[in-house]
């Protein structure tokens, strides 16, 4: 139904839709990578349309500040000639936020959203400030331009849940995109959800079950993204400096629950770990300096740890399922 | 199934190789052995690498594409696992294992494992059935004759060695038993001809030592100074104890004692006859056999070895006073016996004696070899003393200078083994080269500092060797 209504506006890009629905059912952030124009501020700003949810926009600029985005104490005064501080919420007080070329902010702006990212609040001054749930910050970034820019550090970039890239759209795309955009079409999104009903599917999802061995995929997936030596992935002992770190297995089983319910399954698989694959470690994987000479792509590396970590692991060293599940 | 198929490629080894004979430790089978071993290995390796039923559901899972349903659902189940999904996962893993066929769960592959069964279950049929071990004694001519063989030494045993069993000291209870032994294996056809010829050959070598034991028991009975110069010892000293030989001496003694001789010496020569025909007995049977050849060169062996006393007095002909004392170097090797250091040790000085006399003769050398200290005579080569066979030298006697009292004997064991150390040269070098290591290593230079001083000490090398070089210009 969110598909249906966003269509309305959005042509095409039905996997970046699909991935951000995962990242706000999940609770996570995405940074969203492409070029100018390709729409991504037109799908988040439906999106919260159709989701009922609070939109902001920031755009990131060299000389924007940390309160800026945070907001800031102002004197006010009252009736009777009493000044007073009142703090100002910045655009931060949203519930979807769409952080516009993150990286042309300084790092200390940058880092202003640290808090807000991992814990839901903000601190002014001393004084705690909670974000209204869900709260999810999209963040966007010009892969092509790099000047006068600050690439994210990352701490920073771990803690996005996925890394979503937006795609060219193909011919057809473009015609019904010039057909919507040059015509008088004036589209009317519903509104199909609230805040209550995404907390209430964000908890369900949690309770999607998945299999030990499933789990047991996910993990020596991330672990073969670490150039060590028992690493079996020829291409990160080439091309990789650091692999994934904890956040990315958290990232792949997450992910995979809401994809296994998208896809109409009540427990995640193999192939739904695979298939999230991409967006929750492409941008956990750092390349070494032969790598990024070499222009390797993480998502060749990822395509290749999906094609040479096996599935199940061989059956001298299965181990009994109650390890990993502790009965209690 | 792979456990199924090792535990009978194992069995068809097992019995394969059991049938061609390898594997019989003194004619017993292991057959049983190996194939218990073969079924614990299978059992084993069954069990290490047997998938556990969660395993089984994944590769069903995988195999039919069930997106993980059944083992996820299982894996939930077995934990006690409680929520909305986990509910709703069970019913449509249950739905779709209802709507998917059992071959299909458990498909019926025939691979060419598979065929390997009835080759292998055919294999182990037919080496039970025949028979490949190489039996010496089973349904041969062989057999037969070994068969015909112990029951001629049985029958032997019981007519002549009844008495040797029942009355005869420990020696001759020995020889006794072993016959026996021989017999029973021989009844039990375990023994092939090579071991008959073996244990005939010890056999023999043990009732030669007896002859000689009572060879030299009956000469000092005798009194050899005296009695041995009359003529009535002449038929000992012929070509062979022959039973008229035995005979006339028996005579002649009760001729000399007037008919009492004593019992010990008629026992003695009783005695001596009995072994005689037993040798004889084992001789016929050696020939019988038909490697008579290779048992003849293992008694010839025996008596190069032992130089026998007695027996070789009987063979030697003539002997002289002197040349007679010489064999009373026997009294300390009676000793020896009395001691119970053995009733085989050989009379050495006594066959030197007998060889020397045919020599002087100018008759052909004996054939039978004796041993002369630091010579091996039966190969006419020299060899130094510590590569003699025999560790015990020859026994010389000496009557001293005249009317200085009584003679004595020396016994000259062995010579001490030059030319072969006990230390290898480098076990003995090594430790002194360990100990100069280690006071080397003891000095303390600071690691950085022994570049320098290695490089120091090496140019005054090179500085003394050109000032020697310039010298020497």
């Amino acid at each position: 139904m969110i598909n249906d209504e966003l269509s309305k506006v959005v042509v095409g890009q039905t996997s970046l839709i699909t991935n951000l629905y995962i990242c706000l059912l999940c609770g996570g952030h995405a940074l969203i990578e492409g070029v100018p124009g390709l729409g991504k501020t037109l799908i988040v700003k439906t999106l919260s349309q159709v989701l009922n949810l609070k939109y902001s926009r920031i755009q990131f600029t060299p000389d924007l500040m940390p309160a800026d985005i945070l907001g800031t104490n102002i004197i006010n005064e009252d009736e009777k000639g009493n000044r007073y501080f009142e703090f100002y919420k910045g655009p931060i007080f949203g519930q979807i936020i769409l952080a516009d070329e993150i990286n042309r902010a300084t790092p200390k702006t940058q880092s202003a959203l640290l808090e807000a990212m991992q814990e839901e609040k903000v601190t002014v001054f001393g004084t705690e400030y909670p974000l209204a749930p869900p709260f999810i910050v999209l963040a966007t970034q010009n892969p092509l331009e790099m000047e006068g820019t600050y690439p994210l550090p990352e701490a920073q970039i771990d803690r996005f849940f996925f890394k979503l890239k937006v795609m060219y759209p193909s011919p057809d795309q473009l015609i019904e995109i010039i057909d919507k955009t040059t015509e008088d079409y004036q589209p009317k999104v519903r509104k199909i959800a609230d805040s209550g009903s995404i907390l209430r599917m964000k908890k369900l999802v949690t309770q999607v079950p998945i299999a030990s061995h499933v789990k047991d995929y996910a993990i020596r997936l991330v672990l073969a993204s670490h150039p060590d030596e028992n690493c079996p992935i020829e291409k990160t002992k080439k091309f990789v400096r650091y692999g994934s770190s904890p956040r990315g297995v958290q990232s792949l089983v997450r992910a995979g629950k809401v994809w296994a319910l998208l896809q109409g399954r009540y427990n995640v698989s193999l192939g739904d770990i695979m298939e999230v694959a991409k967006p929750a470690l492409r941008h956990r994987i750092i390349l070494n300096l032969r790598g990024e000479a070499e222009g390797i792509d993480a998502d060749d590396i990822i395509e290749d740890m999906v094609k040479g970590v096996p599935e199940k692991v061989p059956v001298l060293s299965s181990r009994p399922i109650t390890r990993l599940h502790p009965q209690k | 199934m792979v456990t199924f198929l090792l535990s009978l490629m194992l069995n068809t080894l097992a019995l394969g190789v059991q049938k061609i004979g390898l594997l019989r430790w003194e004619g017993y089978t292991v057959y049983p052995l190996l194939v218990f071993v073969s079924f614990a290995f299978s059992l084993l390796f069954g069990l290490r690498t047997k998938q556990s039923f969660m395993d089984e559901l994944i590769e069903i899972d995988v195999r039919l594409g069930l997106k993980e349903r059944l083992s996820t659902a299982y894996e939930c189940h077995q934990l006690g696992r409680k929520s909305v999904f986990v509910d709703l996962l069970v019913e449509d893993a249950t739905s779709l294992l209802g709507s998917i066929k059992a071959h299909e769960i458990f498909p019926r592959s025939f691979s060419s494992a598979h065929l390997m069964i009835p080759i292998l279950v055919a294999s182990i049929v037919i080496l039970l059935s025949i028979d490949l071990t190489p039996n010496p004694t089973k349904g041969s001519a062989t057999g037969e004759r070994l068969k015909q063989i112990g029951l001629k030494m049985e029958k032997y045993s019981k007519r002549e060695l009844q008495g040797i069993k029942e009355e005869g000291g420990k020696p001759r209870r020995d020889l006794s038993r072993h016959m026996e032994n021989i017999t029973r294996e021989l009844k039990g056809q375990s023994m092939t001809e090579e071991g008959l010829l073996k244990s005939l050959a010890a056999l023999a070598k043990e009732v030669e030592a007896e002859r000689t034991q009572l060879a030299q028991r009956l000469e000092a009975e005798l009194g050899l100074e005296d009695m041995l110069s009359t003529p009535m010892l002449k038929p000992l000293q012929k070509e062979k104890g022959s039973p008229n030989d035995l005979e006339q001496l028996r005579e002649q003694l009760e001729e000399l004692f007037e008919g009492e001789v004593p019992t010990s010496l008629s026992q003695d020569i009783s005695s001596l006859d009995q072994n005689r025909r037993f040798e004889q007995f084992l001789k016929e049977i050696i020939n019988e056999v038909g490697s008579a050849l290779a048992v003849e060169d293992e008694f010839s062996s025996l008596k190069e070895e032992k130089g026998v006393s007695l027996g070789m007095a009987f063979e030697k002909g003539k002997t002289t006073d002197k040349e007679i004392s010489g064999g009373r170097a026997l009294a300390p090797l009676e000793s020896n016996v009395a001691n119970g250091e053995g009733y085989t040790t050989p009379v050495l000085g006594q066959a030197k004696a007998g060889s020397r006399e045919s020599d002087e003769r100018g008759q052909p050398p004996d054939v039978v070899p004796s041993y002369a200290a630091g010579r091996e005579r039966s190969e006419g080569g020299t060899k130094p003393p510590y590569e003699l066979r025999s560790s015990k030298g020859p026994v010389f006697k000496d009557r001293g200078l005249p009317g200085q009292g009584d003679w004595y004997n020396v016994h000259v064991r062995s010579l001490p083994t030059i030319g072969k150390a006990g230390l290898k040269e480098e076990d003995i070098i090594r430790p002194y080269q360990k100990e100069l290591e280690s006071a080397l290593r003891k000095e303390d230079i600071p690691l950085h500092y022994r570049e320098y001083i290695k490089n120091y000490f090496l140019s005054i090398g090179l500085r003394q060797e050109e000032n020697r070089d310039g010298r020497e210009n």
